[in-house]
């Protein structure tokens, strides 16, 4: 008995039941053991539903998913559920393509960059209106960047993860005249504009904040935002309505009402959309994808997700300190049988950490073969002929990018043994997790990654940079920390030009595919469902759903 | 009677009192950093103090406690470090939706549970009890996901079995209190007290499975024991129907224990019932309380546990004024 035991019956329901924040996934129904998982075929999914013919107006549409909004404070959020309803409610000074992830012009119309590259003016778009009447200028964009930035203003409340992670380096947010605000940086910074496209750089109505303050309610739970649908109604843990804005910029939605519903259970959740209690929805289990693909007027839409779940090894420790042993592990696991058989198919083998739809992916790196014999040799030549004990430490609650890391561990335990390496399963719940790995007290680890921006900064700096890899508070649970990596992060990160910056990150690409800190495992297949009935609607390689243009036929 | 009452309410601080310690204490016990869960993922150690700082968990125990204790006095319960709303704001959101579940569950539980128990009492050992006690012990172990899953397949076509309302009438309706029913039925509203009745029916019928079976038993056998004594017989012998010996002589005495178990199983149910709303996705508290023990929403895990330790006490107050109230030998207040 370990002396956490006591609580083993609360953690276990919450893991069976509250699944995580971040993506609806309660494991109420066990696929099949391992080896016997039916891949699901992904030949005949699209990755948007159809959109031809003449839009009706009108209707409801309810989308189910698996945990409520925590919150709809834009820049104070880090969940997924919460970014659904935010990208409702708000817009951003760009915005990103349909279904990609450059960047074009929303609450901005241009934007200039100065030649030092570190002050960005934005001219501001005319007639667009506040769900509360108001008229947007150059002073709500200012309200709505400074209170994340200055601790002293009147409506700085809240952590502001992301602007301290995405946006420190801007120094200040003013206004020229109503129409332009200028933006300064302490250094140039590319990833500048597809960060502004996120979320959390969403225009907030500053009147809206003062209302709130004077009800004595918090703005979180009464956003004013431009976007194409303002909140109606939020009932907590049950639902939140959105209704159409009539006056949105770009022309009014054609649904009527848009209704976020919380549907724990993803078996509960698949049932309603077959009945057509629902229109939308996403968190299928992976075993129910195949049946959804067949069920009579579902669609299923598929596309490869912005993300990666990946295996790091502890660089600081022994034996993984020798790169040699690292590969050899990297050999022992097939990651086509992990795609297949723990994914279902609905997964993509990862050569690199960054996600092959991404700018700057390295498409003629693979990976690494599994060969047993040869990661033998190569533990034998780095001192383990006989292998070695070691730990492999897991999540116990599933992850958007890792939906049965039981499975996962199992697996790669017994690939392991196959060549001599005797890992202990340490498993861990979510809550505690991230601390722990932070320690740097594991040996081996699995976690993964949901990139926001699309930008490989996101992914590599985030993942792979010795900046990021201080014991305690690491975003590179892998603590590599090599120099060259390092420099050519650093210098991507500032480099203007796209074909220089993406020969800078190919080059970071092969010498971590070659240093092999961490096996990157899969790229995992962002799903959704939908009524056959439902028009105009794209996945977005950022999971933003956007449903400006979705309508529902007859 | 009313002293009483107010005896065993002031007795209740105590109790409550040593609940805020070990509520505050054990969330505490738990592995795993709150700060880290609300920054994220991305968060790095100045955000870490940071959000440490803003909520007070970087002061020591002792004035945590102080503060937390002297917010009660005050009726406040804190901030819930997820959302950062009011935690008393989030539990009056969920808790109706609990109440009214639970109090349709304990309604089936009692109507069904008790009529089963008085059938099965008058012919024990027969085919009729044999089925209904095995009924019974078949409803204690059926774990609810499964009953759940089942009631879903076989009538989910006819019946709605997620949420609390059908979307479409919602805004005829416009609820003005989170009491539906209640709500529903004094205005008068009957389309949408259909709809409400029809979207507890599933998960009431699932959740009162446990407390219908152990009624029934306890029903079975407090008659049987009742049955059983001198004056049954005499009111038997001096020609009362039997529909009256039993209802009005028999089931009145037979009612004690039954009332107990009721009040223990309520109290349950009211501490949210967590499979049931995750099943039927149901609104209620126990999910949210579940949600904030593995997000470590501190100041949410203490105000639901807070809140169901009071309910608890509540409750069995209640019983034990009924006791009082179902016999008159029963007398409260103590010294006599």
């Amino acid at each position: 008995m370990t002396p956490r035991a006591p609580l083993l019956p609360l953690v276990a329901c919450a893991l069976l039941l509250a699944g995580c924040p971040q993506g609806p996934s309660s494991p109420t129904t066990p696929g099949p053991a391992e080896g016997e998982g039916p891949s699901v075929s992904l030949d005949g999914l699209t990755d948007a539903l159809p959109s031809d013919g003449e839009p009706r107006r009108g209707g409801t549409l309810i989308f189910g998913r698996g945990a409520d909004t925590v919150s709809l404070d834009p820049a104070d959020v880090t969940d997924g559920e919460s970014v659904k309803a935010i990208e409702a409610i708000f817009d951003t000074l760009v915005r990103y393509e349909a279904g990609g992830t450059e960047v074009e012009p929303a609450l901005a119309t241009a934007w200039e960059v100065s030649d030092d590259r570190k002050t960005w003016t934005f001219t501001l778009r005319e007639g667009v209106k506040f769900h509360d009447g108001t008229a947007l200028d150059a002073d709500a964009v200012v309200f709505s960047f400074e209170r994340q930035r200055d601790p002293a203003h009147e409506f700085h409340q809240g952590e502001f993860v992301y602007w301290q992670d995405q946006f420190s380096f801007v120094t200040r947010v003013s206004k020229r005249d109503d129409r332009t605000v200028v933006f300064e940086l302490d250094r140039p910074f590319v990833p500048f504009l597809t960060n502004l496209a996120m979320f959390t750089a969403s225009i907030v109505s500053p009147a809206g904040f003062r209302v709130a303050k004077e009800k004595g309610v918090s703005p979180a739970s009464q956003p004013v935002g431009t976007g194409p649908f303002k909140l109606a109604d939020w009932r907590r843990g049950d639902a939140i309505v959105l209704e159409a804005f009539d006056d949105h910029w770009g022309g009014r939605p054609h649904l009527d009402k848009l209704v976020l519903r919380t549907i724990p259970d993803n078996n509960t959740r698949f049932e309603l959309l077959k009945k057509g209690d629902l229109q939308a929805m996403d968190g299928l289990n992976l075993a129910d994808v195949g049946l959804a693909a067949q069920a009579k007027d579902v669609t299923v839409l598929a596309q490869p997700g912005m993300n990666v779940a990946y295996l790091a090894f502890n660089n600081k420790r022994k034996p993984f300190d020798d790169p040699r042993v690292r590969q050899a592990c990297a050999m022992a696991l097939d990651l086509d049988r992990v795609a297949a058989r723990i994914y279902y198919g609905l997964a993509t083998p990862a050569a690199n950490p960054l996600p092959p739809t991404l700018f700057g992916h390295h498409d003629d790196l693979r990976p690494r073969k599994q060969d047993r014999e040869a990661a033998k040799k190569l533990l034998a030549e780095a001192g383990h002929p006989r292998g070695f004990k070691t730990t492999l430490w897991t999540m116990t609650n599933p992850r958007p990018y890792l939906p049965q890391p039981d499975k996962m561990a199992q697996y790669v335990k017994a690939a392991l043994a196959q060549i001599g390496v005797e890992a202990t399963i340490v498993p861990k719940e979510w809550a505690s997790y991230l601390e722990e790995v932070q320690k740097a007290e594991h040996d081996m680890c699995f976690l993964g990654w949901t990139g926001d921006t699309g930008d490989p900064d996101n992914f590599l700096y985030v993942l792979l940079d010795k900046d990021n890899a201080r014991v305690g508070s690491a975003s590179n649970y892998s603590f590599y920390e090599d120099e060259v990596v390092h420099d050519l992060l650093g210098r991507a990160r500032i480099e203007a030009d796209p074909p220089r910056r993406e020969a800078l990150y190919r080059q970071a690409q092969e010498k971590i595919h070659a240093d092999c800190p961490m096996v990157p495992l899969v790229h995992t297949t962002q799903v959704a469902a939908f009524r056959s009935k439902v028009r105009g609607f794209r996945l977005h390689p950022t999971g933003i759903l956007d449903f400006r243009r979705t309508w529902l036929a007859e | 009677m009313n002293g009483y009452v107010l005896q065993r309410l002031l007795g209740a601080v105590p109790v409550l009192f040593g609940v805020t310690v070990l509520a505050f204490l054990f969330v505490r016990m738990i592995p795993g950093d709150p700060a880290r869960n609300i920054a994220g993922e991305r968060a790095n150690e100045e955000i870490l103090a940071q959000v440490r700082r803003v909520h007070g968990l970087d002061e020591p125990l002792p004035a945590q406690y102080a503060r937390f204790l002297g917010r009660i006095a005050q009726g406040d319960l804190g901030t819930s470090l997820q959302t950062n709303e009011p935690v008393t704001r989030e539990i009056a959101a969920r808790f109706p939706a609990t109440i009214e579940l639970t109090l349709c569950a304990v309604l089936l539980a009692t109507v069904i549970g008790v009529a089963l128990g008085i059938v099965a009492s008058l012919r024990p050992g027969s085919v009729l009890d044999l089925v209904t006690m095995g009924g019974a012990l078949v409803g204690v172990s059926l774990p609810v996901f499964c009953l759940g899953y089942v009631l879903i397949i076989a009538v989910g076509d006819h019946m709605p079995y997620a949420g609390r309302l059908d979307e479409g009438l919602r805004d005829g309706f416009a609820p003005r209190t989170p009491f539906y029913l209640v709500e529903a039925l004094v205005r008068g509203e009957w389309a949408a007290l259909r709809s409400v009745v029809a979207h507890l029916a599933l998960p009431a019928l699932a959740l009162s499975t446990v407390p219908l079976a152990v009624v029934a038993r306890i029903t079975r056998s407090s008659m049987l024991e009742v049955l059983s004594q001198d004056y049954v017989r005499t009111a038997r012998a001096k020609g009362l129907s039997r529909a009256a010996v039993v209802l009005r002589h028999a089931l009145r005495n037979a009612t004690i224990p039954i009332v107990t178990v009721l009040g223990v199983q309520t109290g349950y149910l009211l501490g949210g019932a967590v499979l049931t709303e995750t099943v039927f996705a149901w609104p209620g508290l126990g999910r949210f309380v579940v949600t904030a023990i593995g997000e470590r929403d501190y100041p949410a895990i203490q105000g639901g546990v807070l809140l169901f330790a009071t309910t608890f006490v509540l409750v069995n107050l209640l019983v034990d004024v009924l006791y009082a109230r179902l016999d008159p030998r029963v007398r409260l207040g103590g010294t006599s």
